[in-house]
């Protein structure tokens, strides 16, 4: 049969091409693979979803359509389980990415010649965040309503176009008519395409530049692409890979529920406290801590002068917060190719240690998204801080004059962490990396001073051996 | 060479490939536009459902068990509890979630400054339930402020629905009301702008609601 094909397909044409490709042996380089099959098991699983969802907002027996058809699914057998499949997928795809994006980082292979496959990741990684919280809207809870609302309130904070723009987006006013099968459109079609085009993209880059090489493959043989062949060895590990993940994908989604539509219920008029994914918190964090204006207005609204309503809406909190300030954050990562003056091209990947200020700058920046995620967590912060005082035994007037001061006291607590914790982070990452290399240089001076005394024992013959242990010593005090 | 054949007036075919690729992908790309502005549909007017409260409307509960029924006041406790209502014209009003009416009764003399008192009756105050934030309706905390689920925006509704905490650019908007025939009805519009309303909207809007009934 494979001659059969051979002869009308040239099978062995992309054998040689694609199916030979060398794959280095290193567990790290899983993790772009684990990224990879949540895609595949999310598209699955999402197709299988589509054949019972229904993307609208009309009314079926009080609730809309897209509500009971929620409800409909998770009555379904194992409904309920292909949900938890899809959504836990949804969070395992995300966070593969962004620790496969870490060994990139840290391990410098987003350096020259992979920059654009560099710059096609990050834009991979946004486009999965983007279909994830399209896709948290569709159950069309009250959950995804208020989600729905917040971003409807962030896009039309853009100046000047952003109610043109939120109308555009999210067909009409909020909440418009369409607006499910609007977004039933960006999570199934716009995006899973474009999640998918930039995908194969990615692949065709690393077929023709090649992985980076792991470290040991330069001893085994120096500029020699090293690895195991796609077909047959690399397939099985993908095989194995992928069952294993899809394994514990539905282990995890027996027994850890996401998402209970049930508890949010329909769009009613209560809103239950609500944080958006891990992977969304930090911009959540910084929405929740922004002050609460840039441009005083005075209060009676008549009085507002055109000049300073639109430097209002110039410099709103909600735009800066959620765009601006993320969008500065998010910059450096994706600038980062440009930002290394090598001229060679990178070959083998690099030890985290011998590049002391990448890994430092990397660190720092996960522990400032740390502590954006945890300013996420401000209103429990402040309730911890109100139960430490015993604010319920105050009387009213003590308790309002504490509950604000706590507030503020929260607020200066984590701007000052914004800004002392990832400086922290950075000197203490630099200072270890500075001991690891000083302990390594003075263990190899040590070697070579202790080779060349036995060297020179070895020439003198014997007597001079106590003057030798002598040297050594003053070697450790060193 | 066969463009030297060409008198010097006439066009080389590798130009007119491109000239013609340029002009039809511009014209592509032109009508392509007109589709994405059809993505933001026509603005509609709002229907009787939608529209804002005006003065006449009464308030109607918005909860589970007696939607629809008009708030009564000899039955409200002036206990701080927090009521949703909705305003009720000729219909109810409960088909833009912005219309959200949060009611508090409080015993005599809690109330303050800079709640509007004129526009308050027996303890009894009428604020926009909707956050002044990014929309999310707010939740009464046990300590008696709210507290917006979304990303925690706190007011006192004691005191004029004031930002006690979080992002929130302005107090949530106070409703006028009086009290007729121990219903409770809307005096005038909001006192200041509502959550995604512009100044000329509000005061357009309040030049509506002040001619009431609608």
């Amino acid at each position: 049969m494979n001659q059969w094909l051979d002869e009308r397909l040239h099978i062995s044409r992309l054998n040689d091409k694609f199916l030979r490709k060398a794959f280095p042996v290193h567990h790290s380089f899983f993790l772009g693979e684990i990224t990879l099959f949540a895609l595949v098991i999310l598209i699955l699983s999402g197709i299988l979803l589509t054949f019972t969802y229904e993307p609208s907002t009309k009314l079926v027996d009080g609730v809309p359509a897209a509500y009971a058809s929620i409800l409909k699914i998770n009555s379904m057998p194992f409904g309920d389980m292909l949900r938890r499949i899809h959504h836990w997928s949804a969070n395992i795809m995300v966070g593969a990415a962004v620790i496969h994006m870490f060994r990139i980082y840290f391990s410098g292979a987003f350096k020259r010649p992979r920059e654009i496959n560099w710059w096609v990741g990050f834009l991979l990684l946004i486009f999965s965040a983007l279909t994830a919280v399209t896709g948290y809207c569709l159950p069309y809870d009250q959950f995804a309503f208020a989600t729905l609302k917040v971003i409807y309130g962030i896009t039309s904070s853009v100046p000047f176009i952003g109610g043109w723009l939120a109308e555009l987006f999210f067909a009409g006013a909020f909440p418009g008519e369409g607006i499910i099968s609007r977004f039933y459109g960006y999570h199934i079609m716009l995006l899973p395409g474009i999640l998918l085009g930039l995908t194969a993209v990615h692949m065709l880059l690393m077929i023709k530049q090649k992985h980076t090489q792991p470290g040991y493959a330069a001893k085994i043989a120096y500029k020699k692409i090293v690895g195991v062949p796609l077909s047959t060895q690399q397939s099985i590990i993908m095989i194995i890979l992928f069952v294993l993940m899809t394994a514990i994908i539905v282990l995890f989604s027996a027994f850890i529920p996401v998402h209970p539509v049930e508890v949010y219920g329909p769009p009613s008029n209560s809103t239950p406290a609500i944080k958006p994914d891990w992977y969304l918190l930090w911009i959540f964090g910084i929405l929740a801590i922004m002050p609460p204006e840039f441009i005083h207005l005075p209060e009676d609204p008549t009085l507002i002068t055109p000049t300073q309503q639109a430097l209002a809406t110039l410099f709103n909190p909600e735009f800066i917060g959620a765009m601006l300030i993320p969008g500065l954050i998010l910059a450096p990562v994706m600038l980062a190719p440009l930002l290394d003056r090598g001229k060679e091209n990178l070959y083998y990947a690099e030890n985290p240690t011998e590049h002391p200020k990448r890994l430092a700058l990397g660190l720092a920046w996960c522990a400032l998204m740390i502590v954006l995620s945890v300013a996420g967590y401000k209103p429990e912060i402040q309730t911890a801080f109100e139960n430490a005082r015993g604010v319920a035994e105050m009387g009213a007037e003590a308790a309002s004059a504490a509950k604000i001061q706590i507030e503020n006291q929260v607020k200066m607590m984590l701007y000052a962490a914004i800004v002392v914790f990832p400086i922290i982070i950075y000197i203490l990452t630099f200072g270890i990396v500075r001991m690891i290399k000083n302990s390594r240089e003075s263990d190899a001076r040590e070697m070579k001073a202790f080779q060349e005394m036995l060297a020179r024992e070895a020439e003198q013959g014997h007597g001079h051996g106590g003057h030798g242990g002598h040297g050594r010593a003053h070697g450790h005090d060193d | 060479m066969s463009d030297e054949k060409l008198p010097k007036s006439e066009i080389s075919r590798r130009k007119f490939v491109t000239g013609a690729l340029g002009v039809t992908a511009g014209v592509g790309v032109l009508s392509l536009a007109s589709v994405v502005g059809a993505l933001k549909p026509a603005k509609r007017p709002p229907t009787a459902e939608q529209k804002p409260p005006a003065a006449g409307d009464v308030l109607v509960h918005a909860g589970d068990t007696n939607k629809g029924q008009p708030i009564k006041v000899s039955e409200l406790k002036p206990d701080g509890q927090m009521i949703k209502a909705w305003p009720k014209g000729e219909v109810v009003k409960d088909q833009n979630d912005n219309n959200l009416l949060v009611l508090f009764r409080y015993p005599e003399g809690t109330l303050k400054e800079p709640t509007k008192m004129e526009d308050t009756a027996q303890g009894i105050v009428v604020y926009g339930g909707i956050c002044q934030h990014l929309g999310c309706q707010v939740n009464l905390k046990d300590d008696g402020s709210l507290l917006c689920p979304c990303h925690s925006g706190s007011y006192d509704p004691k005191a004029g629905g004031e930002v006690i905490g979080g992002p929130p650019p302005r107090p949530l908007p106070q409703l006028p009301i009086e009290i007729k025939d121990d219903q409770i009805v809307v005096k005038s519009y909001y006192v200041r702008p509502r959550y995604g309303e512009s100044v000329s909207d509000w005061q357009a809007n309040r030049a509506e609601a002040e001619k009431g009934g609608a």
